[in-house]
């Protein structure tokens, strides 16, 4: 019985199946095991059972990794508008500089887009369509990362044409930074889900 | 019997609620042997049918022993009669033709 748990443990970690799901068949797989002496015979192939378990808990991950995503895609809000509005100085003209207003108004748009296409891929992992939730996280990471660059580099030339906007830039680039790797994270584990799901057997 | 074990388990929980093993004993008892699936997959099954609020479960703690016990949701009862009508409906047509 040993055996065939610590299998069914290996089986689970395998496609994916960790944390409270894992714990919880494990349990149950263990109960039922010692139910009655013929149970072991029974209980069929821990890969089996773990790749049933695996099509149940494979789209609530994709769901979770979407979810992730999305709020990390909102919170570039902070980098875009937060930290410039609250911490910039005021500017020395009466007029933005056309070099710099149009790449504010790409990086809005692209983050925006961004925006969509983030609520899109939860909204399609939420009715399960996976191809369709990771190609809506891959429009929106492209859009993501034009609104980054764009915005980045505006920052940059903010700052050299505004004396005393140093730190607003420090804080910007640090924020985009940090927000980029956390959608990283949640792109990766997306895509994690995808190549888990992919290898199942049909 | 793929593609009926979710009717299949629906079914065994009407007349109250059973642990795992339960649920396969008495699916064993009352087919007669007839569904011989392997065991282990039940598990897997039942928190499907719990992720889509058909079941409900909990854990209880019986002589020693932790079990976790699924129940019927009231959604899991409507969709329980409507497969079951299904079925009905289907098996009446193909024994119709057959016989």
């Amino acid at each position: 019985m040993s055996e065939l748990l610590a299998e069914l443990e290996r089986e689970l970690r395998a496609v994916g199946v960790r944390g409270r799901l894992k714990r919880r068949i494990l349990a149950e797989a263990e109960d039922h095991l010692r139910s009655d002496q013929g149970a072991v015979g029974r209980f069929g192939s821990p890969r089996r059972v773990a790749v049933e378990a695996a099509r149940v808990a494979h789209p609530r991950m994709l769901l979770r990794s979407a979810l992730v995503y999305a709020a990390v895609v909102a919170l570039f809000v902070l980098p875009l508008y937060g930290i410039p509005e609250n911490t910039l100085p005021p500017a020395p003209w009466s007029e933005r500089p056309d070099y710099l207003t149009w790449k504010l108004y790409v990086a809005e748009a692209a983050w925006v887009i961004a925006l969509g296409a983030a609520a899109a891929a939860v909204l399609l992992a939420w009715v399960r369509v996976p191809r369709g939730a990771l190609a809506a996280l891959f429009c929106s990471a492209v859009a993501l990362g034009v609104a980054a660059g764009v915005g980045s580099v505006g920052a940059v030339q903010w700052t050299d044409a505004v004396p005393g906007s140093g730190t607003t830039l420090v804080l910007s680039l640090g924020a985009t930074a940090a927000l980029g790797c956390a959608a990283a994270g949640a792109l990766a584990s997306a895509e994690r889900v995808r190549r888990l799901a992919r290898d199942l057997p049909s | 019997m793929k593609g009926h074990v979710d009717l299949l388990l629906l079914a065994t929980l009407r007349q109250g609620p059973l642990h795992g093993y339960g649920v396969v004993e008495k699916l064993r008892d009352e087919s007669e042997g007839a569904f011989d699936l392997a065991e282990g997959t039940v598990y897997p099954a039942l928190y499907r049918l719990e992720r889509a609020g058909l079941l409900a479960s909990r854990w209880t703690n019986a002589a020693g022993r932790r079990r976790r016990v699924y129940r019927l949701t009231r959604r899991g009862r409507a969709e329980l009669a409507r497969e079951s009508d299904e079925w009905k409906s289907f098996a009446r047509a193909i024994e119709s033709v057959v016989t």
